[in-house]
């Protein structure tokens, strides 16, 4: 991986991203707003029936107005642009676990991307949420993990896909690991 | 290039008036007007800029930090088509 170097010995135990549903909300402001123009028209129209001072105005409201299609095509370009935008960090922002650490890597935008790694080693406690009807129904949920130490940290991971599966994974390593600790200090 | 003659009629001048500064001599390259298709072309031409920065910056990210995934061209390409036409669809029946 280009974020980070593996230590000699260390594996790339899983890789992964959010759930596609918590993508999927995250595109549902872009395809309301796409929508909207519509409902602008159909606004103006229904204005046009009852006002008829408004009815020269609505009848230019169509898609067959030049401007009307440059302004429409303007604003789902842009809205478009955003929509790929969301889809790019959905798919650049991941997780991966190795056998020695969680790399938690956040694409904020462009040109600004954050790699943080939790040694395993310093890993308190790890505790799973899953709250809701659609995260019940989907299988998502939320990874809290905590480190020893003197300035005890948490980080989450968000919209996982089974996290209960990860929490045993991360769980896992973390025995092996004083399990091979145990061993090299006898 | 045409220019405009910045002097004034002073018949609206009042007793006791000074002027300060003479621009009579001075022409400035001033366009008279912008034609509505001028304008019209450096608008596209600024979203057409913005929008190819954009495609620039994200194929760039794509690239090198989705290791190497198969996504990515179908993806990139996915953006382009539909860019394509939604643009396509802004400007039919522009003259």
């Amino acid at each position: 991986m280009e974020e980070f170097e593996l230590e000699r010995g260390e594996k790339i135990i899983l890789s992964v991203r959010k759930h596609w549903l918590v993508f999927l909300v995250e595109l549902l402001p872009y395809a309301l707003l796409a929508v909207a123009p519509m409902l602008i028209s159909a606004l103006a129209v229904w204005a046009g029936s009852v006002y008829p001072s408004a009815e020269s105005f609505a009848a230019t409201l169509t898609l067959g107005n030049p401007s009307v299609r440059l302004a429409l095509g303007l604003w789902w370009l842009a809205l478009w642009m955003g929509a790929f935008h969301t889809f790019t960090r959905y798919y650049l922002e991941q997780w991966v676990v190795t056998t020695l650490r969680i790399v938690n890597i956040r694409q904020r935008g462009f040109f600004r991307r954050e790699v943080s790694s939790f040694l395993l080693e310093r890993v308190q406690d790890v505790t799973t949420t899953v709250e809701g009807i659609l995260p019940t129904l989907f299988g998502f949920g939320t990874i809290r993990v905590e480190t020893a130490g003197e300035e005890a940290q948490h980080f989450y991971l968000r919209g996982i896909r089974n996290p209960e599966h990860m929490r045993d994974l991360i769980m896992r390593e973390i025995a092996e690991l004083e399990k091979s600790h145990g061993l090299k200090g006898v | 290039m045409g220019g405009r003659d910045l002097s004034w009629d002073t018949t609206d001048m009042e007793a006791g008036d000074t002027v300060l500064f003479d621009l009579s001599s001075v022409t400035i390259p001033f366009p008279a007007s912008f034609s509505g298709s001028e304008v019209f072309s450096v608008f596209i031409t600024l979203v057409f800029g913005f929008w190819a920065l954009y495609t620039l910056a994200a194929t760039y990210h794509w690239i090198r930090y989705s290791h190497r995934s198969w996504i990515a061209v179908p993806a990139l390409a996915a953006h382009v088509a539909v860019s394509a036409a939604i643009a396509s669809f802004a400007v039919t029946g522009l003259r």
